[in-house]
């Protein structure tokens, strides 16, 4: 579905990614993992168009959308949860959803991904008129997700959505990915917490220095030596 | 009851937790009724002095000030929009002197004429972050003043003219501005709640999330700038209307940040903060001379001081922004609802979510 072929990115002059390529396939759930300041969100940021790759291609259902600006690529089916889960704060539930559906011009169909949205966190129905800041964390995460699943994504993008959760809200959360999954939309989780991600992940990479290091099935990973030692301290 | 009490006191310092600080929808009409019969009455038992120098100029600053709120609505902000006041005055006036058209199509082709000035801009400099755009648009009304003043030949240079009336002055012109700014409010309070003030709120708020969900960010700072620069524009034609007389003195900065501290004052980004705002600001710059005369026995202790008009309204002015922004930082508007929350949380159980 996702086929990213020697981009190389970076800010400027500095150059963070070296010819990375790697290749998500319809309703997989991918996960890709590196230590802090590998290049996993400017690898994330390249695909979506905030960050212009220097070369190489990506291609979304065989499409090339490389050189495209972030809203044509949203359009297209892909969607990205930057780190740091944020929410409009001074917009109401309801609201922050109607935004998340901002390229769907049918008001029918709007309205049927909120359905489904409230079907997935029945919490946000509940409190669909509040503003958005009287949420709770874990809440905001289910806002974001759902904002995000509003525009009927085919690939769901997440940048380290377990960051600053309680692992029972983890929990809660990757459980919601792989439901999600099961739903049609293939996954790409970009995350630091190696053990939970691969755990739900059908494949992973992992990225260090801006390369690509190792590939392989997601709970094979967990216990390839290289991880075990420099990941897991095991 | 104690959880009444808790959520008032919560209220009133600003600790709110549930959304329960604003008038409810129902009440809100007919508050906003109230309103509008006030500055629709008021006009009839007013002398004809307040009437054109106090009510006329609320009201137009009105406008001024919710085209400057409907831009800084979608996360901009400029310094510089007495360009686009000026702009809009001098470009309607000149078009019926020059052109003969009727001052009622004069006064929407200036607003367009300023649209088109605005879009321009808007073009060169709606990437530019926060200040730098600020900047920019304060740059653009320095040349704007030059530009004016220098072809003397079409725009009378620094002399100025007269401008042709659409009506009377007094109690016409009066309800002509009232009609202008209840459309212009009214117009920018559907579009702030359409599909387009979804996405100025969301650039607003962070534009790195509206991208991700899909906003095309260039696109929409853009047309907030055309909007804003469309109903600045208006202001000014309205406003070259009221003083009878058009010269380069409206491209001033003072007119510049005239919209900010209004918003300010009356509460940033709410459609009712640039009408409490403008009241305020005429209010105090018509009436605070007045203050001279009453302290003028304290004139023999400072022989040396002066007491005029302008200077001490500017220092009450100034002193007045600073109080509002350290002790109301969201304005006026917030503050009297958080007022009005209290004294209703006294009355009615405030449900927990």
């Amino acid at each position: 579905m996702l086929e990213v072929e020697k981009v190389s990115s970076g800010y400027g002059m500095v150059q963070i990614l070296w010819d990375v390529s790697f290749r998500i396939n319809a309703k997989e759930i991918v996960s890709i993992i590196g230590p802090n300041g590998a290049g996993k969100t400017t690898l994330v940021k390249t695909i979506v168009g905030l960050l212009p790759s220097k070369n190489g291609s990506i291609r979304f259902k065989g499409e090339e959308i490389g050189k495209l600006p972030p809203y044509e690529i949203v359009k297209k089916g892909v969607n990205m949860i930057p780190e740091g889960r944020e929410i409009f704060p001074r917009m109401t539930v309801e609201e922050n959803l109607r935004l998340g559906a901002y390229v769907i011009a049918d008001k029918n169909k709007v309205k049927d991904s909120k359905e489904r949205v409230y079907q997935i966190f029945p919490v946000l129905k509940k409190k669909e008129k509040l503003l958005a800041q009287n949420l709770s964390g874990g809440e905001q995460q289910m806002l974001v997700i759902g904002r995000s699943l509003m525009a009927n994504p085919e690939l769901l993008i997440l940048d380290e959505p377990s960051l600053g959760l309680a692992p029972i809200i983890v929990e809660k959360v990757l459980d919601t990915l792989t439901k999600i999954n099961e739903d049609g939309v293939t996954i790409l989780l970009v995350e630091q917490n190696i053990r939970d991600s691969l755990s739900i992940a059908d494949r992973g990479y992992v990225l260090e220095e801006g390369k690509i290091l190792i590939e392989g099935k997601g709970r094979e990973l967990l216990s390839n030596d290289h991880i075990k030692e420099v990941y897991l301290g095991i | 009851m104690v959880l009444a009490i808790k959520e008032s006191i919560a209220n009133t310092f600003g600790f709110v937790k549930n959304e329960v600080v604003g008038f409810s929808r129902s009440r809100m009409f007919y508050y906003v009724l109230a309103a509008l019969a006030i500055a629709a009455v008021v006009p009839l038992f007013t002398s004809s002095y307040v009437l054109s120098e106090v009510l006329t100029p609320m009201v137009i600053f009105t406008i001024y000030a919710s085209s400057w709120n409907l831009l800084a609505s979608s996360g901009q902000g400029s310094l510089g929009h007495a360009a686009f006041l000026g702009i809009g005055g001098f470009a309607s006036a000149l078009l019926v002197i020059k052109l003969g058209i009727p001052p009622i199509i004069g006064l929407f082709v200036g607003s367009v004429f300023s649209a088109v000035i605005g879009l321009l801009i808007g073009l060169t400099c709606v990437r530019l972050k926060a200040w730098f755009l600020g900047m920019v648009t304060f740059g653009f009304s320095v040349i704007a003043v030059t530009i004016i003043s220098q072809f003397d030949a079409v725009t009378g240079g620094i002399m100025g003219f007269r401008t042709p009336l659409i009506v009377e002055r007094g109690l016409p012109f009066y309800y002509l501005t009232f009609v202008f700014a209840v459309i212009s409010v009214f117009a920018i309070h559907l579009i702030m709640r359409s599909k387009l003030g979804l996405a100025f709120r969301a650039i607003h708020g962070n534009e790195l999330e509206a991208k991700m969900n899909g906003v095309n960010t260039a696109k929409y700072r853009l047309i907030a700038f055309v909007l804003s620069t469309f109903f600045a524009g208006l202001a000014g034609g309205l406003y070259a209307q009221s003083i009878q007389y058009i010269q380069i003195s409206i491209f001033e900065p003072y007119y510049s940040f005239l919209p900010l501290m209004i918003c300010v004052i009356g509460g940033l980004g709410t459609l009712e903060g640039p009408i409490i705002g403008s009241v305020i600001i005429v209010a105090i710059d018509r009436y605070l001379p007045g203050i001279d005369s009453a302290l003028q026995f304290l004139k023999p202790l400072f022989p040396n001081v002066s007491f005029v008009g302008p200077p001490l309204r500017m220092l009450f002015l100034g002193l007045f922004l600073i109080v509002i922004v350290v002790f109301a930082p969201k304005g006026l508007t917030a503050f009297i609802r958080r007022a009005y929350a209290y004294f209703r949380g006294k009355l009615v159980t405030v449900k927990e979510q």
